[in-house]
């Protein structure tokens, strides 16, 4: 039996901690697998609703755990339009491959394509965030999406006309933007990372990446994460305080190559596992700045219907790695 | 037992003491000071966790929600009490969390196994033959064209002999619903393809096996059944509905987009399934006894081809990412003795077969045009 936690003495401790279980994962992920497939994949989202339960449910600070209050129903409907919409692209791609003019249509599922990006990026953190909750505080979102859009596109156009370079600086400025309109009580999240010292961290990428046959890419994931961590900062109106990542380059790259080994062996079954492994490692590396008293945030005066109001906020659910 | 409190309006942890009366939980606090005194009906109480049991997390409420982290001694029978009231989902997930690593492993691995087999093997070739039947005979043959045209660009192909193929087509009196064309690929492969809509590719290196005539029309007829059958077709579709199975399983919608675009490429990847070339061979069999064609020729052909691959001395058909040949027919030796028994069993086979001369005319000079 491993030892119970006490809530003897409250945990001076500001680390993010996480305690996921490959063989649990497992678990869920094949009840996922039995009723997606009995239902024909109307359980879908109830699925990606317990992956996420799950997750959140083993993520803990200060000896609580995070929820994650999203609900299948919820999700159901933006599950559903989904589909309308590939439905939709998949028609748009036929149509295309069949018609004389067929280059249009393949054009047009472009443009698409590139106009549901923003809305998939900023629909998926604004769902997440209001219905992330710690000790029964919700997360809230206040940004506007016109505002992102502006953003998005035209740092979209900058990246275009210098052949990708600017995607660097498109990112953070996208991060900063939804960080920004993130708090929790009256801790506000920011972000403070510079689009130069992103590209830094992508051009040795990509340049190592090949120097080095791969081998050069766990390093590079570390150093995206901690440029993300690092970065990140709660703000209470006086003080700005950064979050921290003790992340080490040797602990993460034998933990990346092995996991990669592991999935390779066992042609991707190890999934669960692995995942698990490298959250553990990722997470547990955070530490949250410890001059807040994170005992005291109260609960913010919207109310959960806001936070539902958008019904198309999950629709395209984009992993924006943080 | 202990646990903590929080009142859904701050973050501040209240400790209480948490008592299991038969229709709730009586949740107070330690430090009288603080002042908690609350009765959670069990019915409406919700289980928010099914991490690992040594924590429990419970709602209580409408938005915000109060909310308890029970741990330690005890937390058992609260979960056993609350999951009553919860559905069998619920219940199952929380059995998982208390399995053994061991025991959850191997029966997510049966059960996921089973269930994927019976996608793959029912679900999705079903869901493929319906899809299939409502789509119309020229919308089939459009499609065909546009993969045909996104491959055909690394075939070396010989219109001369290309034409020859077709007039040798019709002089065996072939049938079909769909417009039947012939290319030739002059190279040194031993393969043949066919496209759903009725395109039809055979290589250099398949003409050059054959030793008579009606062995290359045994090999048409083999092709044909393919088209009129709509194998490919069907493929197409099957493959369509496990790309959208994946995704669903995998991971995030958007993935699908991505797949889809992909798909365009992987149509070229099709190849048929043993059933579906079984069902060639024998329908390819009817179609020589309507021609009046001798059907042991596909014998002939097929045991050349067989022995062929036991000296290992010819190129497995890889055009490319072309569609495979060889490697995905039947076992050969299975394949000649079913042929066999139906050429031997069903009296039907003993026709006399006929000659066509401008079949074997072509087929000549096709041969005598081989380097």
């Amino acid at each position: 039996m491993e030892q119970q936690p006490t809530y003897d003495e409250f945990s001076e401790d500001f680390n993010i901690r996480f305690f996921g279980k490959g063989a649990t994962y497992f678990g869920i992920v094949a009840l996922n697998i039995v009723m997606t497939v009995i239902t024909l994949g109307l359980y879908y989202p109830w699925a990606k609703a317990a992956y996420r339960k799950y997750m959140w449910n083993e993520t803990e600070f200060k000896e609580s755990r995070f929820i994650f209050n999203g609900t299948g129903r919820e999700m159901f409907r933006g599950f559903l339009i989904a589909y309308l919409i590939i439905i939709g692209f998949y028609a748009l791609l036929i149509i295309g491959s069949l018609t004389k003019y067929g280059f249009i249509y393949i054009l047009l599922f472009y443009l698409a394509a590139i106009i549901f990006i923003p809305f998939a990026i900023y629909g998926s953190w604004k769902y997440r965030i209001s219905r992330t909750s710690w000790r029964g505080i919700f997360f809230k979102f206040d940004g506007n999406f016109g505002e992102f859009v502006g953003i998005y596109f035209k740092s979209l156009f900058f990246t275009i006309i210098t052949f990708g370079i600017y995607s660097s600086w498109m990112r953070v400025k996208l991060q900063k933007y939804l960080f920004s309109h993130t708090s929790i009580g009256h801790l506000r999240l920011g972000f403070a990372g510079k689009g130069e010292n992103l590209f830094v961290i992508n051009l040795l990428g990509v340049l190592l990446l090949y120097v080095t046959l791969g081998l050069y890419i766990p390093v590079w994931i570390k150093n995206r994460f901690k440029f993300t961590v690092k970065n990140t900062f709660f703000d209470n109106g006086e003080i700005k305080k950064r979050f921290k990542s003790d992340l080490q380059t040797g602990d993460a790259w034998v933990v990346l190559v092995t996991n990669f080994l592991l999935l390779v062996v066992t042609v991707g079954l190890a999934f669960p596992w692995t995942l698990m492994r490298q959250n553990k490692l990722f997470f547990e590396s955070v530490s949250l700045p410890d001059e807040f008293d994170y005992d005291s945030l109260e609960q913010s005066d919207q109310n959960y219907n806001d936070a539902t109001g958008d019904e198309m906020s999950d629709i395209f659910d984009i992993d924006f790695d943080f | 037992m202990k646990a903590i409190y929080f009142d859904g309006k701050s973050t501040k942890p209240y400790k209480v003491t948490v008592k299991h009366v038969f229709n709730g939980l009586e949740i107070f606090s330690k430090d009288a000071k603080e002042g908690i005194n609350r009765f959670w009906n069990l019915e409406e109480v919700k289980s928010e966790s099914f991490s690992n049991r040594e924590k429990l997390l419970l709602s209580y409420g409408e938005y915000p929600y109060e909310r308890l982290e029970v741990s330690g001694q005890g937390t058992e029978r609260i979960i056993n009490a609350v999951l009553k009231s919860e559905n069998k989902i619920k219940n199952i997930q929380h059995s998982i969390t208390k399995m053994n690593p061991f025991t959850v492993t191997i029966s997510s691995l049966v059960v996921i196994s089973a269930v994927v087999s019976l996608y793959l093997m029912v679900i999705s070739p079903w869901v493929g033959e319906q899809a299939v039947k409502i789509i119309p005979i020229n919308l089939e043959q459009k499609i065909g064209e546009s993969m045909y045209k996104s491959i055909s660009f690394s075939l070396d192909i010989n219109e001369e002999k290309s034409k020859k193929l077709d007039t040798f087509f019709h002089a065996c009196n072939f049938k079909s619903e769909y417009d039947i064309t012939f290319d030739y690929a002059d190279e040194k492969i031993i393969n043949a393809f066919a496209v759903p809509g009725g395109q039809i590719v055979i290589y250099d290196g398949l003409i050059k096996e054959t030793k008579c005539w009606d062995e290359l029309a045994a090999l048409m007829g083999h092709e044909l059944a393919h088209v009129n059958q709509q194998h490919s077709f069907k493929q197409l579709a099957r493959s369509i509905t496990g790309y959208l199975f994946l995704s669903v399983l995998t991971g995030d919608v958007a993935g699908a987009s991505g797949v889809l675009l992909e798909n365009a490429s992987q149509i070229k990847e099709l190849s048929n399934s043993r059933a579906h070339e079984k069902e060639a061979d024998m329908v390819g069999l009817e179609y020589l006894k309507k021609s009046q064609i001798r059907a042991s020729a596909m014998i002939d052909l097929f045991s050349r081809l067989k022995s062929k691959k036991k000296i290992g001395d010819y190129e497995i058909s890889k055009i490319e990412q072309g569609i495979e040949f060889l490697s995905t027919h039947p076992s050969s030796e299975n394949r000649m003795d079913y042929i066999k028994e139906q050429i031997d069993n069903d009296i039907s086979f003993k026709y006399e077969a006929i000659d066509i001369s401008v079949a074997a005319r072509i087929w000549e000079e096709l041969k005598n045009d081989l380097d």
